[in-house]
């Protein structure tokens, strides 16, 4: 349940941007630029990197949390509140199980926040502007690299799906464009 | 070479990279079961005897072990890059400078402690879409080229002169004419020289009174010059325009009207004459007329010819002389040019020109 929010939290952050910028782009200009590519590898290139840096840690967590009881602290004040909460509404649950998901959950969701970070930082120390490469207006820089960085913290399958659904958009608009002629 | 080529080639480099930690990694994961094995480690030894360990011991065994191994990947990358001068932004030239970073050569590390999977994917996509990028430029310079050709093959094109049936291609102005035009009428707007034609057609769409009732004159003018000396086709060739009030000879029935924007009567504000771009188009035009009605020279009137009496257009200021002088000078050329005489010959048979 949690990790299904946590990927809906994800893929809704990386498609709404897309969907809003896709409305932007002018229907008879260029998708396939030699820029709009350039762009779309070095995000893809980037996620993946990241990804392997955030694997790697959370592996590393996991291992931490086993032998060190890291971040114990944290996972006991969430299991507290859950406790409680499931004890309010007289759900029964296996305190072994309930421990360990809160755990697993609450480092792959502070993994994608550090990913978001870091992309976001990435993003900014290489200029990289996916509202540039769209030729989008307004193309406000700020947004621009924001965007980029969580698209790089969100991983390969949410790149891909913005740029297929900026696409698919584009397409839409052309041939409403060339309809309405 | 361009960006993509380039990406590949580094892309390739990686993965050469990316293989050889690969060969290592497996070396290295074999090398701790030895390891483990020489040194008598509970958990090796039980693998071999092929006893199972409970659930958490695995889990954690297997844990510390993916662990150890992606540490050494990360660290043996990391190196291999170091001692290799690899420095993925570096190559990529998204960093300047040609010193290799610390967290430039750390990156390509964990880059390529991933394996070779992921490097052959982007390699995979890139040629994907350098191929689609080429197959695009294709269509686009073929769309083109078509489009051009279209452009060369449009009647016209060679005088410079294009017509579809004005602004009306649909309805034929005030009727149509019983037979082609015998006489061309030159007027002026009346207006400022900066109107654009869409002023000049409000103009004429304004409604007028006389003892008959409200009249509009739109569509009046069969073409209308602006001062860039750019051609506005108005009403239908093949119809009747109200541009002329009836003379003796002449009526809308059997004319042509061409207007030119301005006023060239001379006024207390200055004496305006046409631009030498509206001179130079105006005569094109006659001498486009002149060909395809066989109209004479003297023909092409003024409209305070049409009638004497109180009308001044087009003007004492305007060059009549001039531009029909000019007309026949493009009418003699013209004759003299082959392809010429066959744009012009395509250009008869267009719709919207003949009764």
């Amino acid at each position: 349940m949690f990790k299904i929010f946590s990927k809906t939290i994800i893929v809704c952050l990386s498609l709404l941007p897309s969907l809003a910028m896709a409305q932007t782009i002018k229907a008879d200009s260029d998708f396939y630029t030699i820029d709009l590519i350039k762009v779309y590898f070095l995000l893809l290139l980037f996620a993946t990197i990241l990804n392997r840096i955030l694997e790697y840690l959370k592996l590393l967590l996991a291992y931490l949390n086993q032998k060190k009881h890291f971040l114990r602290k944290l996972f006991k004040s969430l299991f507290n509140a859950i406790v409680t909460k499931l004890n309010r509404l007289g759900i029964d649950f296996d305190e072994q199980k309930l421990y360990e998901n809160i755990q697993r959950y609450t480092i792959s969701l502070l993994m994608q926040f550090l990913g978001f970070i870091l992309g976001v930082l990435l993003a900014f120390a290489l200029q990289l502007n996916v509202l540039q490469a769209f030729q989008v207006l307004p193309n406000n820089p700020t947004i621009g690299l924001l965007l980029s960085g969580l698209l790089i913290g969100a991983g390969v399958e949410p790149v891909h799906s913005f740029f297929r659904i900026a696409q698919e958009k584009r397409k839409l608009k052309k041939l409403f464009t060339e309809l309405q002629k | 070479m361009n960006d993509i080529d380039l990406y590949i080639s580094v892309l390739l480099k990686f993965l050469t990279a990316s293989l050889l930690l690969e060969r290592i990694i497996e070396f290295f994961d074999k090398a701790l079961t030895l390891i483990g094995l020489s040194i008598g480690k509970r958990s090796q030894l039980m693998k071999l005897a092929d006893i199972p360990l409970d659930d958490k011991e695995q889990r954690l065994h297997t844990l510390k072990k993916v662990l150890i191994v992606q540490t050494a990947g990360i660290i043996i990358g990391t190196l291999i890059c170091y001692f290799s001068g690899l420095g993925l932004l570096k190559e990529l030239k998204l960093i300047n400078g040609t010193a290799t970073n610390w967290w430039d050569v750390l990156l390509s590390g964990i880059f390529i402690s991933g394996g070779s999977e992921p490097i052959h994917q982007l390699i995979n996509f890139l040629k994907g879409h350098k191929e689609q990028l080429k197959l695009e430029t294709e269509k686009k310079a073929q769309q083109l080229k078509q489009r051009n050709n279209l452009q060369i093959a449009r009647p016209g094109s060679k005088i410079g002169i294009t017509y579809d049936g004005g602004l009306y291609s649909k309805q034929p102005g005030h009727g149509l004419r019983k037979s082609n035009p015998k006489y061309i009428v030159i007027h002026h707007s009346g207006t400022s020289t900066k109107a654009t034609f869409e002023e000049v057609v409000n103009k004429e769409k304004q409604e007028r009174k006389n003892s008959r009732g409200t009249y509009r004159l739109d569509p009046s003018f069969h073409a209308v010059i602006t001062y860039d000396g750019a051609i506005h086709n108005y009403c239908r060739w093949d119809s009747i325009g109200w541009h002329v009030a009836k003379g003796p000879r002449v009526s809308n029935a059997n004319s042509l009207g061409l207007c030119f924007v301005g006023n060239f009567h001379n006024r207390a504000t200055g004496k305006k004459k046409p631009s030498e771009e509206q001179i130079e188009a105006g005569a094109k035009l006659l001498a486009l007329w002149r060909i395809l009605y066989d109209i004479e020279e003297k023909n092409v009137l003024r409209h305070s010819d049409v009638r004497r009496g109180r009308i001044v257009c087009p003007g004492e200021n305007f060059p009549m002389e001039r531009l029909v002088a000019k007309s026949t000078q493009w009418i003699k050329t013209w004759r003299q040019d082959e392809e010429i005489l066959k744009d012009i010959e395509r250009f008869k048979k267009l719709r919207y020109i003949y009764v």
